[in-house]
């Protein structure tokens, strides 16, 4: 209980390099709100001239923490649908101006916090609210 | 290719020209930035006598990149036109933290030029990379840069070492964010490795470096 209310009490600062340091659990305890979404249109004109020819839509998404400084989180995602459904599936790294660091404040590098932020995007309800404001 | 780089007085008031008249046909006429222009040419309160240019010219001699490159100890583009992209932190100002900016590699002596193609990635790859050697050359650490969102994803490809320095911002409708480059090992690893050139950052690790203009 104790540990809840600490991590949800943390203060978020910036360091003078820019980055915001936090544990996994500090991260986790942060709410996000969609700041914009767009569609990229695809840069290859090498479909243009083939009538019928499948495409693919992608785009980018980009959501902040309701904390002051911001957490800044942005990632590209591909449409889908399947029963006649559409979702969006994230793809490649997300980019943010977090560095994750242990329980003794030790940056865990850019692999790790790239891996960290993946496996938290995989249970992050973003997908409708995307598809909401394109 | 060609690599040129120096301060406005040290490369030749053509070359000069030639890149500010790049950046007119790049910013203006291809992005539709709305910055002040006059005669063709796109200069603003940043270039000035201090400001050091890197140039990337064809094989025909054409102009096909441009970087310019700002001491954050006197004023810059990001401290004075775009501060609130900082996420609330006061500008940098030191020697070791330079700015990047009006950075572009369009070869319009390709075929594939659209609006899509700021940056074609061989050109941008050599260009980032003198970019950061002069930078460095000229004492800094770190890089700080006002760019169009779309290069977040172009320098994490690159494998270079660069985080947004708080959230993007949409400004007269263009997606833009402030983003820090680290001159590190995980930079220059990553530079050396996709570019033609090598140069020398054997100092980097003694913070020994300075240049001589």
């Amino acid at each position: 209980m104790l540990e809840a209310y600490q991590q949800n009490s943390h203060q978020v600062s910036i360091c003078t390099d820019g980055y915001i340091r936090l544990t996994l659990a500090q991260f986790e305890a942060l709410r996000f709100e969609h700041l914009f979404s767009g569609i990229e249109y695809e840069p290859s004109n090498s479909l243009q001239n083939e009538c019928g020819a499948s495409t693919t839509i992608f785009g980018y998404t980009e959501w902040i923490s309701t904390t002051s400084p911001v957490v800044s989180l942005g990632w590209d995602w591909n449409l889908h649908g399947q029963n006649r459904k559409a979702y969006c599936v994230h793809s490649g790294d997300v980019r943010s101006n977090v560095m994750f660091v242990d329980n003794h404040e030790k940056d865990l590098g850019l692999e790790q916090t790239s891996l960290l932020l993946e496996r938290w995007l995989s249970s992050f309800d973003w997908s409708a609210r995307v598809l909401d404001t394109l | 290719m060609e690599l040129i780089y120096g301060k406005t007085m040290t490369i030749s008031p053509e070359a000069e020209r030639s890149i500010a008249a790049y950046r007119h046909k790049v910013f203006i006429e291809l992005l539709g930035w709305d910055m002040p222009v006059q005669d063709g040419f796109e200069r603003d309160q940043f270039d000035h006598e201090d400001t050091v240019y890197v140039m990337a010219r064809n094989d025909s001699g054409a102009v096909c990149g441009c970087a310019r490159l700002l001491p954050t100890t006197s004023p810059y583009l990001l401290s004075e036109v775009f501060p609130q992209l900082l996420n609330g932190v006061t500008p940098p100002c030191s020697p070791e933290v330079w700015e990047l900016s009006r950075f572009a590699t369009v070869d319009f002596s390709a075929q594939t030029t659209n609006a899509m193609s700021q940056f074609s990635s061989e050109i941008c790859v050599e260009l980032l990379h003198a970019s950061i050697h002069c930078a460095y050359q000229h004492g800094a650490k770190r890089l700080i840069t006002v760019s169009p969102l779309g290069i977040e994803r172009l320098l994490r490809r690159m494998g270079v070492h660069a985080h947004r320095a708080g959230p993007p911002m949409t400004i007269d409708g263009h997606h833009i964010y402030a983003c820090w480059i680290e001159i590190d090992e995980i930079t220059i690893k990553a530079l050396d490795a996709l570019s033609e050139k090598t140069y020398d950052f054997t100092d980097m690790a003694s913070g020994r470096h300075s240049i001589q203009d």
